[in-house]
């Protein structure tokens, strides 16, 4: 057979796979969810802050730019009504997000209206929001849940969206790493505790003590930049070991989201790591959970009563 | 969609030969349509805390120097309340103070790769951290003004007050072998007296 027949026939097969049937459902839900969620919850509580909002970006207003889009964008954020429409739709997009309602649409809406406040407003974006914008053309993509993908060109676009999101999120993970690894603080081990000194932690939270203890701040620092190295690899891993790196690589997250500066973007690394399992890895968690509820001592008693 | 992911990753990329050679076409693609930050916590932490502090005075020109007392910590008390509800939005709303503040120490977060390069003998980053430093500088020093406006705005005295003066703490995070200490170093960075905007909207919302 000839290299260029061999080509064809590979694709023909990558074709087919691709349309074949929706790939990750159940971890572009669950990341739609904590998209969603984290808008609402994010956007929503601004909204009586317009106001004094607008005021400051009435200044870049004055200070003008280039391009047609900055321009647009800067008159948005410069008046009253701009800035709590944009934060309006943003909190009911990600609502609409959250429940599943229109999500396509809704992740458009976000979408535009994220680039209008990075674009005119830039200052009011927290780093959470600069992942989201990065992801959200992909989830504009994607199907719904709850129903399933029909016809061969939605599945295939909805595959397209899954490896591109997976794939976005890895070069973000990966170059937050990559450019953490050359510093010194991530080098000797002492970053996060710097991370947990500042003012937005409060001194009483018990990982801020945790991150005082030679050990675990050692752990702990290296783990985060690690994970973030190795995160690309994670897809190119075996079902089992996959599920265990991605699992382990959450559970670090977790902690994280302990720390106030890092509560936002912990979280929305851990929806972005629900898409690198596969709808088997979730199938197995189902069964483990349902298996468990069935040896919890109060869930089993009822059964064999009426049994 | 791949030369979109080239594009990002090119974009969010530290500074190397394809990011200076091709600056103009990243900074109008990505930089324009895609802007993206992706530079917390890296490379190092932010090991200091920088606070907005605002006085208001009942003269113009400020030529009354502001006394040690009196002085409003204006970014600290929003810092706590977000401790207190992590969904929130004091973060978002103290956030353009806090940027103020570090853009007028580094430039901004767009700089602060160049700015970084540059202190470590990269001549080509260095001329375009001097261009945009330059630029940058300009806007932050109205946005403090605007920000120490709406804090005088909202006091029930505000009638009477004519000017505001507007000073940075720096407070140092102990290193890590001092870190068992309580005590934090900090230092005060004057930013000047500034006429106060009464069209500025009262900072009396979400008022920890």
């Amino acid at each position: 057979m000839s290299p260029s027949r061999d080509l064809a026939n590979h694709l023909d097969r990558l074709f087919e796979r691709a349309t074949a049937s929706a790939w990750r459902r159940t971890g572009v839900a669950i990341f739609r969810v904590v998209v969603g969620c984290l808008l609402l919850l994010r956007w929503a509580p601004a909204l009586p802050g317009a106001g004094y909002l607008a005021s400051l970006g009435r200044i870049a207003f004055a200070h003008g730019g280039g391009g047609w889009f900055h321009a647009v964008a800067i008159r948005v954020c410069a008046s009253s009504v701009g800035v709590a429409g944009l934060s309006g739709l943003i909190a009911l997009g990600g609502l609409c997000l959250a429940i599943n309602m229109r999500p396509r649409l809704a992740a458009f809406v976000v979408w535009v209206a994220l680039l209008i406040v990075l674009r005119g407003f830039p200052d009011l974006a927290t780093p959470g929001d600069h992942f989201i914008v990065g992801v959200l053309p992909y989830l504009i993509l994607v199907g719904p849940s709850g129903r399933p993908v029909e016809g061969r060109f939605w599945v295939w676009l909805h595959n397209v969206a899954v490896v591109g999101l997976v794939a976005q999120s890895a070069i973000l993970v990966f170059l937050g790493a990559f450019a953490r690894a050359h510093a010194l603080s991530w080098h000797n081990g002492t970053a996060l505790y710097l991370i947990a000194q500042h003012h937005q932690s409060p001194a009483s939270l018990p990982v801020q003590d945790l991150t005082r203890n030679s050990v675990i701040a050692t752990v702990l620092t290296y783990s985060v930049l690690l994970g973030g190295m190795w995160y690309p690899i994670f897809s190119a891993l075996g079902w089992r070991a996959r599920g265990v790196a991605v699992g382990a690589f959450c559970a670090v997250q977790l902690l994280l989201c302990f720390l106030p500066p890092l509560t936002h973007l912990s979280l929305l690394i851990i929806g972005s790591s629900s898409t690198l399992l596969s709808d088997s890895h979730y199938d197995l968690i189902r069964r483990a959970a349902v298996g468990l509820r069935r040896h919890l001592p109060g869930a089993a008693l009822p059964r064999r009563a009426s049994d | 969609m791949l030369g979109y992911l080239m594009l990002a990753m090119a974009y969010v990329a530290p500074v190397n030969p394809v990011k200076l050679r091709f600056h103009p076409l990243l900074a109008a693609t990505v930089g324009t349509y895609f802007s993206q930050n992706w530079s917390l916590f890296a490379p190092t932490p932010i090991s200091v805390n920088n606070s907005l502090l605002a006085k208001c005075l009942d003269t113009a020109d400020g030529s009354a120097s502001p006394s040690a007392s009196g002085w409003k910590d204006l970014t600290t008390p929003m810092a706590k309340a977000f401790q207190q509800n992590r969904f929130s939005a004091y973060d978002r709303v103290a956030r353009p103070a806090g940027n103020s503040l570090r853009q007028f120490m580094s430039g901004g977060p767009e700089l602060t790769t160049w700015y970084d390069s540059c202190r470590k003998g990269v001549d080509s980053a260095c001329q375009v951290f001097e261009r945009g430093i330059t630029v940058a500088r300009r806007p932050v020093a109205q946005t403090l003004a605007t920000i120490g406006s709406a804090f005088c705005n909202a006091r029930s005295d505000a009638g009477d007050m004519r000017s505001v003066a507007l000073r940075m703490r720096v407070e140092t995070t102990p290193a890590w072998a001092d870190r068992g200490s309580a005590t934090r170093n900090h230092h005060d960075i004057d930013l000047g007296t500034y006429a106060i905007d009464r069209t500025v909207v009262p900072m009396t919302f979400l008022t920890p």
